[in-house]
């Protein structure tokens, strides 16, 4: 029935959509090349300044993002803010930390060693430094998942009016925030992204990907400090 | 007349969402560049000054999404045409206001407390520069309106026009719209606070008297090419 959607109904969304885009990812990406953050975020400042900086820019996207939905008419819980049965739920999440864990490790595997990836290459990271950045993952996971998932999949699929093209769109935008981290690092990012977008379909809730986005890096970086 | 208690409550969840998206990282910015200065960045690339030119877009589309959704329509928040004559002339006046707010408040604080005035990072660096080339001082220019606008579209046009309606009251709505206004310069001092919070009560009181964006805006942008390249 998606795509008997009026063309004023669908245009509606596409300018709902690029509005999420303006203040949810264009600045995002913009800093990730290179432009400084919206949020001032020095290396030099005391770790939980830096930690509070980055709450600070999670929560300035995420309550505007909560409340446009929210303002759109349609349920948060289609969007994905429900919870799932704990043992789809921690099965989806299960798949995701692995796929993440596995990802990496082809990508150590294509560089040659986890430390000549391209995140992790010429960069000292003090052992101190990974509870933050862990935490980091807590904060951000979260934001990601319901703006890159919970809402981009249904608006997607409404205005596409094909779930698969809706995910694999929403899983290419993903990859391109890592395009400045090489092709590699995109192209497993989008594989991630696809095992992410697969899993918000079949449970219907992003909280088995927040709990993936979470645990998936911290393991990772746990693997770094015992290495 | 009383607000209807569901319509006061969606009101007050719109408001604290465009207070996450815009007040919330701008005061958050100010005060730790207040306490850490070198997070400041004095001299601007391109590739600045266009990030500062998108993170503004970030804020002005979805608060005009916001009021558009709203149902209210862009004229209740003074986003209508006006003559251009007339909006010149309020923006004149509202600018040589300013110059002379800027100029009172500082001579007052001055006599009251040199120290803090001859500390303020305002007096001691210079927020804006001489441009290097013409497609540097474009941007500028075009971040000064962009920059002026975003503001004068949330603190005053949106802001104002919200508190009145939740607080009955336009003292009130100009006041909080001023104080919230001069705490996010706070990374320029106390005294900048001081002159600033004056400033947004005279930016409240050109879109009162006007129930239009565009003097403010002038007047703001102008104000900010003054302080900023030609001092």
């Amino acid at each position: 029935m998606d795509h008997l959607l009026a063309t004023g109904q669908k245009r509606i969304l596409w300018v709902e959509i690029a509005v999420m885009a303006s203040f949810c990812f264009l600045p995002e990406l913009w800093s990730t090349y290179g432009a400084g953050p919206r949020v001032v975020g020095d290396r030099h400042l005391p770790a939980i300044l830096f930690l509070a900086s980055a709450g600070v820019q999670v929560l300035s996207m995420f309550v505007p993002a909560v409340f446009i939905v929210w303002g759109s008419g349609d349920s948060l819980t289609d969007f994905g803010l429900r919870s799932c049965p704990f043992w789809k739920g921690g099965l989806a999440s299960l798949g995701g930390i692995v796929c993440y864990l596995a990802m990496l490790s082809l990508l150590a595997f294509l560089y040659g060693g986890l430390g000549a990836t391209p995140f992790l290459a010429g960069r000292h990271i003090p052992p101190l430094a990974y509870g933050p950045i862990a935490l980091w993952f807590a904060f951000r996971s979260p934001f990601d998942e319901f703006t890159r998932r919970g809402y981009l999949i249904p608006r997607l699929t409404t205005v596409f009016g094909n779930r698969l093209i809706a995910m694999i769109a929403s899983s290419l935008f993903s990859a391109v925030f890592l395009l400045y981290l090489g092709a590699a690092v995109a192209g497993t990012g989008f594989l991630v992204a696809l095992y992410l977008a697969y899993s918000f379909h079949a449970t219907k809730s992003i909280w088995p990907g927040v709990v993936a986005g979470t645990l998936g890096p911290m393991i990772f970086y746990v693997m770094l400090i015992a290495r | 007349m009383t607000i209807d208690p569901a319509r006061k409550k969606i009101l007050g969840f719109e408001v604290v969402a465009i207070c996450f998206l815009f007040l919330l990282p701008v005061t958050w910015n100010g005060v730790v560049s207040y306490f850490y200065p070198h997070t400041i960045t004095l001299d601007r690339g391109l590739r600045e000054q266009m990030g500062r030119l998108i993170f503004n877009v970030s804020y002005i589309v979805p608060v005009l999404f916001i009021m558009w959704g709203s149902g209210d329509g862009f004229a209740k928040f003074g986003l209508t045409r006006m003559e251009w004559w007339k909006a010149m002339n309020v923006a004149i006046l509202c600018l040589v206001g300013m110059m002379l707010v800027r100029g009172v408040c500082i001579s007052f604080l001055r006599s009251v407390a040199p120290d803090l005035v001859k500390s303020s990072f305002l007096f001691k660096h210079n927020l804006g520069r001489i441009p290097k080339s013409a497609l540097d001082g474009s941007l500028a220019l075009a971040f000064y309106f962009v920059g002026a606008f975003a503001e004068e579209l949330i603190l005053r046009a949106y802001l104002i026009t919200r508190f009145t309606e939740l607080f009955r009251s336009k003292i009130y709505a100009a006041l909080l719209s001023s104080a919230l206004f001069a705490v996010y310069h706070c990374y320029q001092g106390i005294t900048a606070v001081f002159v600033v919070f004056f400033h947004g009560l005279l930016f409240s009181l050109t879109f009162l008297a006007t129930r239009n964006i565009w003097p403010s805006t002038f007047a703001h942008t102008a104000y900010n090419f003054i302080v900023g390249f030609l001092r």
